[in-house]
C-alpha cells in the first residue's frame, strides 16, 4: 500500500501515529522534521512517485477549514472545505492534484481533534453551512487506515444544521453502513463512462462496484449524490453517458438523490502545463485546449456538447437536483 | 538507429578503486579516460553505464558527480541520467556483508538532511550518516560513510530526485572494526551481492526509462530539426507537436512529414497544428462521427 512511512517529529508520540505504525511494521519508519521537507521539495516527479507513494504522518497547522471558491458546491449558503489528507490513493490521469502538488506521497494529518474544533467554531457561527471533504484527497479511500470519517461523523450527528459532503470514488463504505444514516451527511460519488474510467481512472473501483456501494448506502438511508466530473467527450459523443446514466438509473432511485452535478474538464493552466510535462505521451493531453482566464479546458468539436449532456441528465433527474460546477 | 544506446544512462559514483573493480568486471566496463580538473578515472560500456572513481570524502564525491554530469549524452541529449552511489559503509548493528539503501541521508558536518525516494525493490533501507572521518563509535542506529551526502547534493541538481539512489554494503561494525576491512573483504562483499547490485541497477535504469522514453523526440522530429531552419521557440513547438501526434497515434503522418518537409518551419508548424485539431476531433480511433 505504501513504500515507507515518514513521521513528523511533532507527532511521533501521537497515539494515532502509533496505531498506524503498528499496522505496518514491515515498512521503513522514517522521521522527518516537517512534512514539507519531503512533500514540497523541488525536482520531484509525481509520475514516478505514483508507482510507490509513501505515507507521511503530520500535523496540520493554521486554518484547517477554509471557505470554498465562489460557485463551488450545491448550496448558495456559506461553503467550507477541509482536507485531513493531501493526495489520493487513486491515479486518475485527469486529476488536478498532479499539477498542484510536487509529490505523489500521501500526507495524513493526524490532529483530527483540531479539525473537529475548527469545524465546531464554524458551525456555531454559520447557519446551514456546507462542509466539503475530498477536495485534496478521496475522503473514503484511506478510511480503513485513517478512521477519519468514523471520528468526524458524530460531530455532524450532533449538529444537524450543518451539512457534510463526503466526495469519493471509493467503495470503503462498510463503516458508514454499520452506522445510523445521517440526513446531513451526503456521500457524493464521482463517475465517468466505463471506457473513460478504464482508460484514465487507474486503481479506482469499477463502475459496477461503485454503483453497488451507492445502492447499499441509499438503501440504508444515507443521502447519496452523483458527480459527473470531469465530463469529457470522445468520438462516441454522448453515447457512453447514455449507457452510464442507464446503469445508474437501473440501480438507484434517482428521484431520491440528494443532488447531481456536472463539470467539464478544467483546471488552472499552470497545473495543466505541469500535467503535460509529466505525461507528454498521454492522448488526453494531446487534444486541443482552450485557455481562458487562466483556466484550461478541452476543446470539443461540438460547442453544444455540454448542453446536450445536461439535457440528457435532466431527462433522468429533476432540475432542482442538478447544478453545474463553476 | 539500431546502433544508438537505447536505455537511460546509469552513472555510478564510487569512492575507491577497490570498490570500482568488482563493478567494472561485473558490468563489463572499460576505461573511458579521465575527466574533470581532478582527473577522475572513468569507465563505461556501450549499454550506457558509466562509472567514476571519486576518491574519498564528500567534497570529492560531489566534484566527481558534477564532472560526470557534464559528460554529454550524444545519443539522447535531452535525457536525464540515473545516479547511484555505491560503496562500503559501517553500521552500528547490521552484520558485515549486509546491504542497504539509504532512505535518509544526514550530513554530519552541516546537519543537512536528504531523503532519497524509495521506489524500487531492493535491500532493506535505513539512515546513512556521512562523516568526515571514518566512524569507529557508531553512535546512532545508522550506517556511516564519507561520500553519500556530497554525491546526493550534487546529483539531485542534475535531474529528478527519484533517479538518485544510494546503495551501501556493510563492511564494518562494532564487532568488526574498520581496521579489518581489506581488499579481500571488499571483493567478497561485492561478489556476494553481485546479483542484487545488477538487479538494482537494472530496476533503476528502467525507472529512468519511465522518465526519459516518453520525452524523447521521435527520429522523425530529429530529421525535421535537421532539415529546416528554426528558432529555439519553433524547435520547442515542433517537439511538443510531435509528442502530441505520437500520443494520438499519428506517427505515420509525422514520418510522411519528415520525408517531405514543407518549405519552412512556419508552414510545418501550421500544418501540424491543423492536422492535430482534426486528429483530436476524430479521436484515437479515427472515427469522425462526433
Amino acid at each position: 500500500m505504501f513504500s515507507a512511512i515518514y513521521i513528523e517529529a511533532e507527532v511521533k508520540d501521537h497515539p494515532r501515529v502509533g496505531e498506524i505504525l503498528r499496522r505496518f511494521p514491515q515498512l521503513p519508519h522514517i522521521e522527518c522534521t516537517r512534512y514539507g521537507e519531503l512533500f514540497n521539495r523541488k525536482a520531484q516527479n509525481f509520475r514516478l512517485q505514483k508507482a510507490a507513494p509513501a505515507l507521511i504522518l503530520a500535523r496540520k497547522h493554521g486554518n484547517l477549514v477554509l471557505p470554498t471558491p465562489a460557485g463551488y458546491g450545491f448550496e448558495s449558503g456559506p461553503g467550507f472545505y477541509f482536507s485531513h489528507m493531501l493526495n489520493c490513493l487513486y491515479d486518475c490521469r485527469y486529476c488536478f492534484l498532479q499539477g498542484m502538488y510536487q509529490s505523489a506521497h500521501y500526507v495524513l494529518f493526524v490532529n483530527y481533534e483540531d479539525f473537529q474544533e475548527q469545524l465546531q467554531q464554524f458551525m456555531a457561527t454559520q447557519n446551514k453551512a456546507v462542509f466539503y471533504s475530498g477536495y485534496d484527497c478521496d475522503s473514503l479511500a484511506l478510511e480503513p487506515v485513517s478512521g477519519f470519517c468514523r471520528f468526524i461523523l458524530p460531530l455532524f450527528a450532533q449538529n444537524p444544521q450543518a451539512i457534510l459532503e463526503i466526495r469519493s470514488k471509493s467503495t470503503q463504505v462498510r463503516q458508514l453502513l454499520e452506522s445510523s444514516p445521517l440526513n446531513n451527511v451526503v456521500i457524493a460519488m464521482s463517475f465517468t463512462p466505463e471506457k473513460d474510467s478504464a482508460r484514465w481512472e487507474h486503481r479506482v473501483p469499477s463502475i459496477a462496484k461503485r454503483i453497488d456501494a451507492l445502492q447499499k448506502l441509499q438503501a440504508a438511508g444515507w443521502p447519496v449524490a452523483l458527480r459527473f466530473e470531469p465530463v469529457m467527450f470522445g468520438p462516441e459523443g454522448l453515447q457512453p453517458y447514455r449507457e452510464l446514466l442507464q446503469q445508474l438509473a437501473d440501480a438507484l432511485d434517482l428521484a431520491a438523490l440528494h443532488s447531481v452535478s456536472a463539470g467539464e474538464f478544467r483546471m488552472p493552466s499552470a497545473f495543466y502545463k505541469k500535467l503535460v510535462k509529466l505525461y507528454p505521451d498521454e492522448a488526453l493531453f494531446a487534444r486541443s485546449t482552450i485557455v481562458s482566464d487562466g483556466m484550461t479546458t478541452l476543446a470539443t468539436a461540438d460547442s453544444d456538447a455540454m448542453a446536450a449532456f445536461e439535457a440528457l441528465l435532466l431527462a433522468h433527474v429533476a432540475p432542482s437536483q442538478y447544478y453545474r460546477c463553476a | 538507429m539500431s546502433d544508438r544506446q537505447q536505455g537511460s544512462v546509469l552513472n555510478l559514483v564510487v569512492a575507491h578503486r577497490l570498490e570500482a573493480r568488482p563493478l567494472i568486471e561485473s558490468l563489463g566496463l572499460a576505461s573511458a579516460g579521465r575527466v574533470g580538473a581532478a582527473g577522475f578515472e572513468t569507465y563505461s560500456n556501450e549499454a550506457g553505464i558509466r562509472l567514476i572513481v571519486s576518491g574519498m570524502g564528500k567534497a570529492a564525491a560531489a566534484t566527481a558527480t558534477r564532472a560526470l554530469a557534464e559528460l554529454p549524452n550524444a545519443d539522447h541529449p535531452t535525457d536525464r541520467h540515473v545516479w547511484l552511489n555505491i560503496g562500503i559503509a559501517g553500521h552500528r548493528s547490521l552484520p558485515v556483508g549486509s546491504s542497504m539503501l539509504a532512505n535518509k541521508l544526514v550530513d554530519a558536518q552541516t546537519g543537512q538532511v536528504h531523503f532519497p525516494t524509495l521506489l524500487l525493490p531492493g535491500p532493506a533501507s535505513g539512515c546513512l550518516v556521512t562523516v568526515n572521518e571514518a566512524e569507529t563509535e557508531y553512535p546512532l542506529e545508522a550506517a556511516y560513510d564519507m561520500e553519500a551526502a556530497g554525491f546526493f547534493a550534487a546529483a539531485r541538481s542534475a535531474g529528478p530526485l527519484e533517479l538518485v539512489q544510494v546503495y551501501k554494503l556493510i563492511s564494518d561494525n562494532p564487532q568488526h572494526p574498520t581496521e579489518r576491512v581489506d581488499r579481500a573483504l571488499i571483493a567478497r562483499l561485492f561478489a556476494d551481492k553481485r546479483t542484487e547490485i545488477i538487479d538494482f541497477c537494472t530496476a533503476l535504469r528502467c525507472l529512468g526509462d519511465d522518465y526519459n522514453l516518453p520525452r524523447r523526440p521521435s527520429p522523425a522530429i530529429d530529421k525535421l530539426l535537421q532539415s529546416l531552419r528554426m528558432s529555439v521557440s519553433q524547435q520547442h513547438q515542433l517537439r511538443r507537436l510531435g509528442q502530441r501526434l505520437q500520443a494520438l497515434g499519428q506517427s505515420s503522418y509525422l514520418l510522411a512529414l519528415a520525408d517531405r518537409p514543407p518549405a519552412s518551419a512556419q508552414l510545418l508548424l501550421r500544418s501540424m497544428e491543423r492536422f492535430l485539431i482534426e486528429a483530436g476531433n476524430r479521436g484515437p480511433t479515427g472515427n469522425s462521427e462526433y
